[in-house]
């Protein structure tokens, strides 16, 4: 048997060092693994470069405390809840410098990457304004000239996600419940150097076995026991998403995001 | 009874739908999705629906996908994954979405990204999703507003999400567009719109012809459909400026 890879908060945050390309998993508000980010943004972490493919409060939180110097995304927001308020100010004054992706070119960047491809071609995005902000380089078809973009690989230096549960080895358990790109997770992490993992719960991997997997050991590096890791975000089949606490966050940020951060912090129980 | 704005916009989100179709529900769009479950009972059964990537989803009411994502998933015949829902898209399998631009132009441009503020500096929305694939991938594009100004509809957008070409349709608070290969023109007009109102609506040239039909408004069984049934809890409201405040309420409420 393996020895153990589950670690403390500190340690793993230890893990992610200024200025490193971090893929935080999620789709929207649903399983962002917020009280990894938090403490991550407290332990004073400056110039991440943030991945996230549907973004909320992950990105939020870490712009507003300061943590952030790209993010690459194809959706910051809050869905019917609004937009994302010190985001669109970090962006506004260049504090932080926006990359916006359609979810081909992002997804497909990270398809080059798990199959150790310098780019994948893409027929998505052709003809739209993105295509100069990313830096998108078009390339020929070399059997019938077709003209297509060359998504480049996206290569995190480190992975977070939030799961149900994970054995101390790495296993880690797939989502209860097949909610909007439930698998995404495992795209990401597949993508990135070094994964790690923050869980409700460390079980068996006897248990584990019975939900099935959605990383296997050897793709995972650390395991960070969190329960009501993702709150206020959701872990669908365990937790809803707890709407009151984020519209609470974004009344507040609208004038102090920094202070509003810090608040969701602490508020976590 | 009288269609509120945006049960009119459902109604003629829903008649573009054609047998064969296979369309895709994007993010956030609760009148896109209230649309295509109204297209599926009165109009095209057999059309296939594609909500959240989920796959031939059960008739339900709009709100349940935002308070508890995991039960339209249960109730689907199966679920694609991200990569399989977007492979679908790039080989040219959907062949119908209802998009929500902040901004369509007169050559059917979207924009989804960024809208120019009055002191001239650029606003960043949430993000454009999937709109710079759709764009170029997906047979078919209706966009849609509860708004008619030259705002959401300039002669050319602040940035270019989604390049032109699929945009056969527009449906605003006022009127139906219609691509006719060179410009829109003015399909049909709501009930108690004039065709100067339309005109001034937009930023760009209408081509308005001498006889202009008054749109289709929802039969009573559609009505009945949306405010019992489909949306029982007026989500698609959210998408519409006068109705927002107060669905977002509602929406909170059912989150306790």
């Amino acid at each position: 048997m393996a020895s153990t890879k589950v670690i403390s908060l500190d340690a793993a945050t230890g893990l992610v060092e200024d200025g490193a390309r971090l893929a935080v998993g999620g789709i929207l508000l649903r399983r962002k693994p917020v009280a990894f980010l938090s403490a991550l943004a407290a332990a004073g972490r400056r110039d991440l470069r943030v991945y996230s493919f549907l973004a909320s409060l992950d990105v939020e939180l870490l712009v507003a405390r300061g943590a952030v110097a790209e993010v690459h995304a194809g959706y910051v927001g809050f869905e019917q809840l609004g937009f994302a308020p010190a985001f669109g100010r970090a962006v506004a004054a260049g504090d932080v410098r926006a990359f916006e992706y359609s979810e081909l070119v992002f997804v497909s960047g990270l398809r080059a990457s798990l199959a150790g491809l310098p780019f994948l071609p893409t027929r998505g995005a052709r003809g739209s304004d993105l295509v100069e902000e990313l830096g998108l380089q078009e390339l020929a078809c070399p059997y019938t000239g077709e003209r297509l973009l060359a998504a480049p690989a996206i290569r995190p230096d480190v992975c977070v996600i939030h799961a149900e549960a994970a054995d101390e080895q790495g296993n880690v358990m797939a989502p209860s419940t097949h909610d909007f790109l439930f698998d995404a997770d495992a795209t990401l992490a597949r993508a990135s150097e070094t994964v790690i993992v923050t869980t409700e719960r460390v079980v068996s991997t006897e248990e584990l076995r019975r939900g099935g997997a959605l990383l296997f050991s050897f793709e995972v590096d650390a395991v960070v026991e969190l329960p009501q890791g993702a709150w206020p975000t959701a872990l669908p089949g365990v937790y809803g998403a707890d709407l009151e606490a984020v519209r609470a966050y974004l009344a507040e940020a609208a004038t102090d995001a920094a202070a509003a951060a810090g608040r969701l912090a602490g508020a976590r129980s | 009874m009288k269609p509120t704005i945006d049960e009119q916009i459902a109604w003629c989100l829903a008649r573009c739908v054609r047998p064969g179709d296979v369309l895709v529900v994007g993010v956030a769009t609760p009148l896109a999705a209230a649309a295509a479950q109204l297209a599926r009972e009165l109009l095209v059964p057999g059309l296939v629906l594609i909500e959240a990537a989920a796959v031939d989803v059960a008739p339900h009411d709009v709100a349940t996908p935002m308070l508890r994502p995991e039960v339209i998933a249960d109730e689907a015949v199966g679920v694609y994954t991200q990569v399989e829902i977007l492979d679908a898209i790039q080989r040219g399998r959907v062949t119908l979405q209802f998009v929500s631009p902040a901004q369509v132009d007169g050559h059917g441009n979207l924009n989804t990204s960024r809208v120019r503020a009055a002191d001239g500096t650029m606003r960043r929305l949430p993000g454009g999703l999937a709109h710079a694939d759709v764009a170029c991938l997906i047979g078919r594009l209706v966009a849609y507003r509860a708004a008619h100004e030259p705002r959401f509809l300039p002669e050319r957008v602040d940035f270019v999400t989604g390049a032109a070409g699929r945009v056969g349709t527009i449906v605003t608070s006022a009127a139906v567009l219609a691509w006719d290969g060179e410009r829109y023109r003015l399909a049909s007009l709501h009930d108690g719109v004039t065709r100067e109102q339309a005109v001034a609506g937009c930023g760009f040239v209408l081509d308005v012809a001498a006889r202009i039909l008054t749109t289709e408004p929802p039969p009573p069984e559609a009505l009945r459909l949306l405010r019992e049934e489909i949306d029982p809890h007026g989500m698609r409201r959210l998408e519409t400026r006068d109705g927002r405040a107060a669905a977002l309420r509602e929406l909170e409420r059912l989150s306790r």
